[in-house]
């Protein structure tokens, strides 16, 4: 008798744990989602934060300096167009001054 | 004999007492559980609530995409760093310690704080940069000063096309350009989640049904093509500067789908820097200001009377050699030289105001008004800019003596540069009216047929040779053939009536190459300094070539070979 009411005991205590056992991973798990919501979030703001920071990284300008940085000449991709652009960038046909776009490199090749 | 019957009943008597007991404790445990869950106590719902807080999603404004896949416009998180008075431990060193850890000036912080020592937010910094941050980040924590983060938009590159794109306000709603126009695009949709948080603020779980997630913005893909806009831009600041002009468009058009590949004007505008910035600098004058056109306007007149059949390319126009003409009902017109004789094709290329007058006439009122109306002026040619004129082309049945030759001319009729433009690529596609798109779109378009083939073919030949050997010479390319029209328009006087002194509007349409026409552009400079120069042969023609010659080569479009000019349609039939 004892014995069966201390095995009944045992298995409510042992249901009991279990079912704690179970709220306990719920409550992990439902934390893990919230840690994972706010990493996408950060993850998504980071995102951002990079394609700003290559957009302000691909302006004219800037890769007009970059490429004068790096010492590079840059040869036209249209057959036929490079000689003559040299004679413009050496002071050929007349016209408004020509800007240090034009006169520092050789040709714009294809940026995209 | 009882002893024995009480001895065996006792254990089952305790068993059952246990098991009362157990059953009671359990229901009991189950009953606070549930009025717990369901019907909390209200000390309890207090103490629940203020450990939940509710915290916003950002959702992302639609970024707005060049031609070529380059961000114009795009929106991140920043800090802005914000400081609660009532929280400052020691008020005497905290705008030192403020000022030196991150590099402000302790006194301006002093300033800034004392003014508004009775609030509890006080903005030192709306944009916290990225190096400030991170020196916030390593120095000792400041009681009172904190950090909000919030959504900006930025646009990487700065003024190019700043016009075109616009602004938006601090509720992040477009005010101006296309911000304005594609608001209701570009506008995101923000969201929402509940959380949980422990004693020590850290969140625990999201409350459930309390999720919303954020929903970004469309992004918008552009015709604008940044290299082109680059190239359009600084050729446009170089001449406003070196003629001293109030102010300069640029309009480039891929003629055979509408597309606009630039759209420049001077002086530029910088949409990161709109405080301090007034509303003349902002707008989009490429389809926002109305000018008299002036002789760029004489193409679509004389193509509409070589399509009418009222005059024929060979005829001769006597264009007087004293370079004045009476007319019958007294009007005399003037030429900038007197031109004597000239076949009709060469009235456009010496461009001959006594010429475009007389074949006018023949023209007539009502078939020159509609001819005008078909290439586009007088209406709007798209939806896509705010604040686009529709410019001004009177009723026909206000149309006088004066105003059937004046037309022709360019005078007592007001245009935009955009619509200027578009109408021009009639001539560089066969003779077809595109809409003109802001939008980058994949194959041609469709369009509306306003003169014949062949007409758009004769115009482009006799255009070719206003290049060649007429008043754009400037503009004439080794590499290139172009086609186009100078203009020099007087600037109407607005209170006094008549036109200004001394101010003009230089202008020049051109198409190139001539024989398969990839780009149309139109320069318009307002009001240059008439002492260094005023004529649109002049002044506006060769920025266009230098457009040209770098524009062409970027699509892939091969210089010419040396070559005479080519021969003249022999055909032409009138539709």
């Amino acid at each position: 008798m004892y014995l069966k009411l201390f095995t009944m005991t045992l298995v409510f205590a042992a249901m009991g744990l279990c079912l704690l056992h179970l709220r306990q991973s719920r409550v992990r798990l439902a934390h893990e989602m919230v840690l994972t919501h706010i990493r996408i979030d950060e993850s998504r703001h980071a995102l951002w934060r990079y394609q700003t920071a290559l957009a302000q990284r691909l302006t004219p300008a800037t890769l007009r300096a970059s490429v004068e940085h790096a010492g590079l000449t840059l040869e036209s991709v249209t057959p036929g167009t490079g000689d003559v652009m040299q004679h413009r960038n050496n002071g050929g046909s007349g016209g408004v001054a020509q800007s240090s776009a034009t006169t520092k490199t050789t040709v714009l090749a294809h940026l995209d | 004999m009882f002893q024995q019957a009480d001895a065996r009943r006792r254990p089952v008597v305790i068993a059952w007492t246990a098991a009362v007991i157990m059953t009671l404790v359990f229901a009991g445990l189950i009953g606070r559980v549930w009025q717990l869950q369901a019907r909390p106590q209200t000390s309890i719902t207090q103490l629940a609530g203020s450990q939940s807080s509710i915290a916003s999603l950002f959702g992302r404004r639609g970024t707005i995409y060049s031609r070529d896949g380059r961000a114009l416009a795009v929106t991140k998180v920043v800090k802005r760093l914000f400081v609660d008075p009532m929280l400052i431990d020691d008020p005497n060193t905290f705008s030192e310690r403020l000022g030196y850890g991150l590099g402000y000036d302790p006194v301006h912080m002093e300033q800034v704080i004392s003014r508004r020592f009775d609030s509890r937010y006080v903005v030192i910094d709306s944009w916290l940069s990225d190096e400030r941050d991170a020196r916030l980040r390593a120095m000792p924590r400041l009681p009172g000063l904190a950090t909000q983060r919030r959504l900006a938009r930025l646009y990487p590159h700065g003024n190019l096309a700043g016009q075109v794109l616009g602004v938006v306000g601090v509720d992040r709603r477009g005010l101006e350009g296309l911000e304005l126009t594609l608001n209701s695009q570009l506008s995101p949709a923000g969201g929402r989640i509940a959380y949980l948080r422990d004693a020590r603020r850290r969140p625990l779980w999201a409350t459930d049904n309390q999720h919303q997630p954020p929903r970004d913005g469309q992004d918008v893909r552009l015709s604008i093509d940044v290299t082109i806009q680059h190239i359009a831009e600084q050729q446009l600041a170089v001449t406003c500067q070196r003629y001293k002009a109030s102010h300069g468009n640029m309009i480039a058009i891929n003629p055979r789908t509408g597309e606009i590949l630039a759209m420049a004007n001077y002086p530029p505008f910088d949409p990161n820097k709109l405080a301090g910035s007034n509303a003349d600098l902002r707008r989009n004058r490429c389809v926002t200001d109305v000018f008299e056109p002036g002789s760029t306007f004489k193409p679509f007149v004389w193509a509409a009377a070589t399509q009418a059949g009222v005059v024929h390319l060979d005829e001769m126009i006597d264009c007087t050699t004293s370079g004045a003409y009476r007319l019958p009902f007294g009007r005399v017109l003037h030429d900038a030289h007197a031109n004597g004789l000239q076949t009709w094709d060469g009235v456009l290329i010496k461009s001959s105001n006594i010429g475009m007058g007389q074949v006018g006439l023949r023209l007539g009122p009502r078939r020159m008004h509609d001819a005008v109306r078909r290439f586009g002026f007088g209406v709007v040619g798209g939806n896509e800019f705010p604040g686009e004129a529709v410019g001004i082309v009177h009723p026909v049945r206000r149309w006088s003596k004066y105003t059937i030759t004046s037309v022709p001319m360019g005078q007592e009729i007001a245009v935009t540069a955009m619509q200027l433009t578009r109408a021009f690529c009639v001539f560089a596609n066969g003779g077809v009216l595109l809409r003109p798109t802001i939008f980058a779109v994949d194959g041609d378009a469709p369009g509306e047929r306003v003169i014949g083939g062949q007409t758009a073919d004769v115009t482009r030949y006799v255009l070719r040779r206003v290049v060649s050997e007429g008043t754009g010479r400037r503009a004439n390319s080794k590499m290139y053939d172009l086609f186009g029209k100078t203009g020099t328009a007087q600037v109407p006087d607005r209170v006094h009536g008549g036109y200004e002194a001394d101010q003009y509007v230089a202008s020049f349409l051109a198409g190139a190459p001539y024989d398969r026409p990839r780009i149309v552009i139109g320069c318009f400079i307002h009001r240059p300094d008439k002492q260094i120069g005023y004529y649109g042969g002049i002044v506006a023609a060769p920025p266009v070539r230098q457009v040209v010659e770098q524009v062409l080569p970027y699509l892939g479009v091969t210089p010419n070979a040396p070559h005479d000019d080519d021969p003249r349609p022999v055909q032409l039939v009138s539709h």
